[in-house]
């Protein structure tokens, strides 16, 4: 205060309101004052009901998505755990002393003989009572045509199986038109819901301009997810051709892969984004992802450095192969992913709930096959016109996002959500089709920027 | 009579009784100064009620740095210059021409009744009227003024003297029309 400007004037006028009061009557003013307080009382109720709503909303819409997501995989796993008699190689379909053998046409019908003639003269040792390396022929009174007759039986007992499995499948809708069905009836629920809250004055309806909002409008975070992966494989029991050009030694046994039904996921990235209207949000970033799966095979082959690797059917490139002693594989992927997603606040407050659905852009960056055991060299497949992996992909995206607000800047979230391949991660010359569904949870830092 | 703690206690739960007791203890004095930041009684009542539903709204809040009643005058005030905000953006106060501050004889305001001093301030133009507020009864210095309006010092004080020349001028007017000095007025 710049006392020293102030004279007796304005000490004057000070002194004449220090202790100045009006006795007039307040009712008038105390009973606009009340009537406030009562509607902001009520608006601070109704605020509260509406919260609670659409969290129980948000909990019933992530539950059914979850049942969905549950039920397709179920299904998917009771259609891939019986063999296909159907997908495999049509010149290789035996694997002698295998329980999963085919069924030997009766009568000891050759086939494939002209591939297999060169063969009886190197291991002699091998055949016996009839048996002819072709591995498709038998005499019908070995014992090995009797074992093969009762492996028979039981294949057909599970052919049967299959087929009965999918004549239930035929009877229920299909899962994608479920799906389709969930996520309208998510989408129409909240609408309904919405339209059933309780009919309140129009006054209370209304905005009020000194509501807060969240000010969140820019911001970047780091985040990582693990989850399973499931690969959705045509054929998760591949075979192959013995006495193929590449096969090193013509050994009697057939190659073949098999992979498991579920592998593990992991992803680790950097998104940012931005809030374009009062409730929704756009996000993008970059992540890589890593997708590993559990395979059987049997087969090894000939590098360039003419060591030993890792192989697994339909992925040798041409390379000379052999087969050996049945070892564990994983197969792992990796992947750069360029996700693009709108979100829905839910909630928009200090504990935050938003939905997010989107796609991503994948850049296939490389397999590699690697022996569990250490023993045999990785090899590594990269993308090209000579891989049998497609270079870049689409998957869709569906995630949750629970968060909470620290302070003014920060912000962490739980993401539970999945990921599915859009496009087969194989080319389609290559004759295999997988369309992962990668189910996980994440976790997000989030810095706020204004 | 409650104490001010058992005042903030009561408002901070939403008990309505003790808001009302809140109320009628400090309406008197805010009346006045509501009515000294507005135009007219009307636009005073409005200033009063914004001013409690603010009081009410954050008095949770209140970290009793202070006394209630200065708390509660804070509000006052700046829920009246926030009134006022639009009318100056939309005609922003400049710097007026000197006033003509010769002393004019001797005045006191012991004659005038509180109603009348409030009137002449009442009648005031908007920003002088702000100003004179700010700087001669609540004791701003023309560079807080200054900031709290987002105008040059120079302009709050040019306001100023223009309004202090105002109300000498109608202090001077009315003494002259009744002709009585050092009397106060029926």
């Amino acid at each position: 205060m710049e006392d020293w400007e102030k004279g007796k004037f304005e000490k004057e006028w000070r002194d004449a309101f220090v202790n100045a009061e009006d006795e007039g009557s307040t009712e008038a003013a105390w009973k606009n004052i009340d009537l406030q307080l009562s509607q902001a009382e009520g608006k601070a109720m109704k605020r509260s009901v509406i919260f609670y709503q659409r969290l129980a909303a948000a909990s019933i819409l992530f539950a059914l998505i979850s049942v969905a997501v549950a039920l397709y995989n179920s299904t998917i796993f009771e259609s891939t755990t019986t063999p296909s008699l159907a997908q495999q190689p049509t010149q290789n379909r035996s694997i002698p002393g295998d329980k999963n053998s085919p069924k030997q046409p009766a009568g000891g019908v050759e086939q494939s003989d002209q591939l297999n003639s060169t063969t009886d003269k190197k291991d002699k040792g091998r055949t016996s009572g009839g048996y002819r390396r072709s591995n498709v022929t038998l005499a019908t009174s070995s014992p090995q045509a009797t074992a093969f007759a009762q492996t028979t039986q039981a294949l057909d007992e599970r052919v049967n199986y299959r087929q009965a499995v999918d004549q239930r499948l035929l009877n229920y809708p299909p899962l994608a038109v479920v799906e389709s069905q969930v996520n309208l009836i998510s989408r129409y629920r909240e609408v309904t819901l919405y339209r059933q809250l309780p009919a309140f004055p129009a006054s209370y309806m209304a905005n009020s301009p000194s509501k807060k909002s969240n000010k969140e409008q820019v911001w970047a975070s780091v985040g990582a997810a693990a989850g399973t992966f499931s690969p959705n494989l045509s054929s998760p029991q591949a075979y192959f051709s013995a006495g193929m050009p590449n096969d090193i030694d013509a050994s009697s046994r057939s190659g073949y892969s098999k992979s498991s039904d579920v592998g593990s996921a992991y992803t680790f990235g950097f998104s940012m984004g931005t809030k374009f209207s009062k409730r929704w949000v756009m996000q993008g970033g970059i992540n890589y992802l890593n997708q590993s799966l559990g395979y059987q095979s049997n087969l090894q082959q000939l590098d360039a450095s003419n060591q030993y690797s890792t192989a697994l059917v339909g992925r040798t490139s041409g390379q000379p192969v052999k087969v050996t002693t049945p070892y564990q594989i994983s197969s792992i992927n990796e992947i750069i992913s360029v996700p693009l997603q709108a979100g829905y606040l839910i909630v928009d407050r200090k504990f935050g709930f938003q939905l997010n659905t989107g796609f991503a852009t994948d850049l296939f960056l490389r397999n590699s096959l690697v022996d569990e055991s250490g023993q045999l060299k990785r090899s590594t497949e990269g993308a090209g016109s000579s891989s049998p992996y497609r270079t870049m992909s689409w998957a869709g995206l569906l995630n949750s996002e629970l968060s909470y607000r620290i302070g003014d800047r920060y912000r962490v979230s739980i993401v539970p959500g999945l990921r599915y391949s859009l496009n087969s991660v194989f080319k389609s010359e290559s004759g295999s089709v997988s369309n992962p569904l990668v189910t996980d949870v994440g976790f997000r830092f989030r810095y706020i920027f204004r | 009579m409650h104490s001010e703690d058992e005042l903030i206690k009561g408002c901070t739960k939403g008990d309505r009784a003790i808001q009302k007791a809140l109320f009628d203890r400090y309406c008197p004095k805010m009346k006045v100064i509501c009515q000294r930041y507005a135009k007219t009684t009307l636009e005073a009542d409005d200033i009063l009620q914004e001013g409690f539903i603010k009081v009410f709204a954050n008095i949770k809040d209140f970290r009793q740095q202070s006394s209630l009643a200065t708390w509660i005058t804070r509000i006052m005030i700046n829920t009246a210059l926030n009134f006022h905000r639009q009318k100056l953006y939309l005609h922003p106060m400049v710097e007026v021409e000197k006033a003509n501050l010769a002393e004019a004889e001797e005045v006191s305001l012991s004659v005038f009744h509180l109603n009348e001093l409030v009137t002449m301030i009442q009648s005031l133009p908007d920003g002088c009227r702000i100003i004179f507020n700010l700087f001669a009864i609540e004791g701003y210095g023309h560079r807080e003024i200054a900031d709290m309006l987002s105008i040059s010092e120079g302009t709050s004080k040019s306001q100023y003297n223009r309004a202090k020349s105002l109300l000498k001028e109608k202090i001077t007017n009315e003494q002259k029309r009744y002709g009585r000095l050092g009397e106060r007025k029926v």
